[in-house]
């Protein structure tokens, strides 16, 4: 099992504009939260995922993927936004 | 689900930090009220009188500390207009997660106090040393279950 989950965040957040303060009030959790998830030290639930997505108008593929996922589509370290 | 506004953005960042900032008030409190009482009982099984009225002073300060930022808190709760978006800015499935690995660790370091109270009770006997009383075990189980878990938790919320 993957311990860390890719994600996009940092990049769909500039992309519609948001701090992590935002999109926190967004999808009710913590800043904190958002910046734990955004640095691959958290993995949020189903639901928050689902959430996130949301704001973004995308799946939840397009924000979250596993390291060794074989349908993965965009590259990037554990933060995730293509660093 | 309606769009938070700008305002609301800005109410759950402070009321996250006031959390976090009452959240601390209360470690402090709590290691006050807690150590105090610890020392209190410490200093009778010894004998020393002066340390006990010390101690006995400082968990009474931490104690009355402790419902204050207990009270606090419950205010900040009722601050919450809706409910709907500040309710995330002080709990949620993150903040649920470090309060369980915090518990987790606050248990680990009760039974390593237990532990170490037996050892040194043994110690004491055969040295003909004061005994440990109930009081005092009680005492520093409990200052260390609630240090261990705040602590814990605060420790988890800021560095991971």
């Amino acid at each position: 099992m993957a311990d860390r989950l890719l994600n996009r965040l940092k990049v769909l957040r500039a992309m519609h504009d948001l701090t992590q303060a935002d999109l926190a009030e967004r999808v009710r959790v913590t800043r904190k939260s958002i910046n734990a998830i955004e640095r691959g030290r958290f993995v949020p639930s189903t639901e928050l995922a689902l959430r996130i997505a949301g704001v973004f108008k995308t799946s939840v593929e397009d924000v979250f993927q596993l390291p060794d996922s074989p349908t993965r589509e965009w590259a990037g370290g554990p933060e995730a936004d293509g660093t | 689900m309606t769009r938070p506004t700008s305002s609301d953005i800005h109410l759950s960042s402070k009321t996250e930090a006031r959390h976090e900032s009452l959240q601390v008030q209360l470690l402090i409190a709590l290691t006050l009220g807690a150590g105090g009482s610890f020392l209190e009982e410490l200093a009778r099984t010894l004998g020393q009188g002066f340390v006990e009225s010390v101690a006995s002073t400082a968990a009474m300060v931490g104690w009355f500390a402790t419902l204050l930022v207990f009270f606090r808190m419950w205010q900040l709760g009722t601050l919450d207009r809706e409910g709907q978006y500040l309710r995330g800015a002080v709990d949620d499935e993150r903040g649920r997660s470090l309060r369980l690995r915090a518990v987790y660790f606050a248990f680990v370091a009760m039974l390593v106090v237990q532990l170490g109270l037996e050892l040194a009770a043994a110690v004491l006997e055969s040295q003909g040393g004061p005994m440990l009383g109930a009081r005092l075990a009680a005492n520093l189980t409990f200052a260390t279950g609630v240090i261990a878990s705040l602590g814990g938790f605060l420790y988890l919320d800021r560095f991971h």
